[in-house]
């Protein structure tokens, strides 16, 4: 062994800061694709917004009503404020904030005051016709709020150990969440996907990039002329945008060879899984995913996430004794 | 007392340069070299025992203190489910694997440590990590029943204890002190509750306690009988006058009691930290100095010669 301390992290300790970050980021999501649900509301007429909102539960993983109603009030009141909804905004919230305060003194205090800021301020909001008619406030103000939590995180934390499972969480969280929407979207497969859409379908097609925070970023890349085929290649495969898929999966992987290296376990099942499934995205053609099928690609993209989602948890958090007695 | 000092220095920094106090910030450090010195009988054999504090979690009223000294000292903050026994050895969970616990400064009560030898209900604790320590695999601080320093009765004692154990009569002389359960003692005491302390063996923080000359008649034929229903569940000491110190309240000097809690490490060797806490009774008058009944406290200073 070398004379320099050696470093340790509690297992406990890194569940706790993996799941803070997939809570957070889960939130931001949900904010996000409320708050673009809410912009195109206004262009809307209120029936054409239905099957958007029945492909919203989908991708929040909440079952739809029985008899397949909804409203953008029942909805929002859902995503947002109902404390029985694990993934609304305010349970993701109030999780992030626990796990964070069962390893308070693992963080800075700049990132402790951040999140307790916006923990405070969600916690402090209540449902009422006046609140839905500006919610939109609200949405902006979570997103700001997880912004402004990485921004502090990656600048007063150290980027040790700790720091690569908060990147870690947040990228896992990433990139299962753009993988359900972008599946929920593509279920109705357009005629000719290389074809430019016109009118309602435009709406859509724009709602989907703005979920993703990536219109600004397609426009400048293929001109605001906008084909599935392009959305799809640029959610799923674009190498630079940070809430495109393969970059989340890029950042999984390097979280995980970091995690790896500092803790001298290389050559371990989730370094591998990742490693696969950037693999995969990297060498994928777009054309080939169209033509078998954009949902089953994003399918089993999901599931090798959740495959290495899994052997995460069973090398670095929750490891049988007999496999680990190493010192 | 860490916190009282740094508080302190802020607002007042030239009397520290100007009186000399001794400095207290070794304390954390004081501290790990004691643990480090438990290392047990059959240590992991690395070069530094492997030492770390065990507490029972964010929910324990303690549990700012314990993060704390974590931090000061550089150890592991670690709870019942972060440790596990295996064949006798204690291990904590760690993501690079499974790693050797030397010592472990415990903040979790006897009851609650090891359900398979104690409580077995406790979640706070380790399973097996009694056999671990009786195997001389891991070292605990403190020791499993050093709990019973805190029956009042021992103090009575400790006379005895210096005379049998060292061989010498004590420096420092004894508050008096009855114990209930010798007939003439008590005697005495039922006679003179009025001017006398009685204190529960087993109660801390200022509870269970009788000060005979602020008391009321009923108070004292309360205790009257508690004493003759249970006499080893109590001791009687006369009402002490303790030192008074000014104290800066409601925008003026005012005199409070006060009493001193020194911090004494004992691992290879004795340290006294030339510091301490001062607790003072914040009500005027009051003789109760505990922090769980409103008490304050005190930076204290020992100066440089």
């Amino acid at each position: 062994m070398s004379g320099q301390r050696e470093t340790t992290m509690l297992s406990r300790v890194a569940d706790s800061l993996y799941w803070m970050s997939r809570y957070l980021e889960r939130a931001e999501h949900t904010a996000r694709l409320i708050d673009v649900d809410f912009q195109l509301r206004l262009d809307q007429s209120p029936e054409a917004g239905a099957g958007r909102w029945l492909r919203l539960l989908e991708a929040s993983q909440v079952a739809p009503p029985e008899d397949g109603k909804i409203d953008a009030a029942t909805l929002t009141q859902i995503l947002t404020l109902d404390r029985s909804n694990p993934s609304s905004i305010i349970s993701c919230v109030s999780a992030a904030r626990e796990n964070l305060r069962q390893v308070r003194e693992q963080c800075s205090t700049e990132m402790w005051e951040q999140l307790n800021r916006l923990y405070l301020q969600v916690n402090s909001t209540t449902s009422s016709e006046a609140w839905l008619l500006h919610s939109y406030i609200f949405f902006r103000a979570v997103q700001e709020g997880a912004h402004l939590f990485q921004g502090v995180t990656d600048s007063t934390m150290s980027h040790g150990e700790g720091w690569h499972y908060i990147q870690l969480g947040r990228f896992v969280e990433r990139t299962d969440a753009l993988a359900r929407l972008i599946g929920a979207h593509f279920k109705r497969l357009p005629q000719s996907p290389d074809q430019s859409v016109e009118n309602e379908e435009y709406l859509e097609w724009v709602g989907l990039l703005k979920s993703c925070a990536a219109f600004e970023a397609y426009c400048k890349t293929y001109t605001a002329e906008l084909r599935p085929l392009r959305v799809a290649e640029f959610l799923l495969l674009n190498s630079n945008f940070p809430h495109s898929v393969r970059f989340s999966v890029d950042m999984v992987h390097s979280a995980l060879r970091a995690i790896g290296e500092l803790t001298e376990r290389k050559a371990e099942q989730p370094l591998r899984l990742a490693g696969r499934l950037r693999a995969t995205l990297s060498f994928s053609q777009i054309d080939e995913i169209m033509a078998s099928g954009p949902t089953a690609y994003v399918d089993s993209i999901r599931w090798q996430c959740a495959q290495a989602h899994t052997a995460i948890h069973q090398v670095y958090f929750d490891y049988s004794v007999e496999s680990a007695l190493v010192a | 007392m860490l916190a009282n000092r740094k508080v302190l220095k802020k607002v007042f920094p030239t009397l520290f340069r100007d009186y000399g106090v001794s400095p207290v910030d070794h304390y954390a450090q004081a501290l790990l070299a004691t643990l480090r010195a438990l290392s047990p009988p059959n240590a992991s054999g690395r070069h530094e025992p492997k030492v770390v504090l065990l507490t029972p979690g964010v929910f324990n009223s303690a549990y700012f203190e314990h993060t704390f000294l974590a931090q000061q000292m550089g150890i592991e903050l670690v709870e019942g489910r972060d440790l596990l026994v295996h064949e006798n050895v204690a291990y904590m969970r760690t993501t690079a694997g499974l790693r050797r616990v030397d010592v472990i400064y415990r903040r979790v009560d006897d009851d609650f440590i090891d359900p398979l030898c104690f409580r077995r209900d406790s979640t706070l604790g380790v399973p097996g990590l009694f056999n671990a320590y009786r195997a001389g695999n891991v070292m605990l601080a403190n020791a499993i029943g050093t709990g019973i320093a805190d029956d009042k009765a021992v103090y009575a004692y400790v006379p005895a204890i210096i005379r049998y154990y060292l061989g010498e009569d004590p420096i420092l002389a004894n508050v008096q002190t009855y114990l209930l359960t010798d007939r003439s003692q008590r005697n005495y005491v039922l006679e003179h509750l009025d001017e006398l302390v009685v204190k529960a063996v087993g109660e801390s923080g200022g509870y269970g306690m009788l000060i005979g000359p602020h008391s009321t008649a009923e108070q004292r034929e309360e205790f009257r009988q508690r004493i003759v229903a249970e006499p080893r569940n109590y001791i009687a000491q006369p009402t002490l006058s303790l030192s008074r110190a000014p104290c800066f309240l409601d925008g003026e000097a005012q005199a409070r009691h006060v009493d001193l809690r020194p911090y004494i490490l004992y691992g290879e060797n004795v340290t006294l930290v030339p510091g301490g806490l001062t607790r003072v009774a914040l009500r005027r008058g009051s003789l109760v100095v505990n922090s769980s009944q409103g008490g304050g406290s005190k930076d204290t200073w020992v100066l440089r010669a």
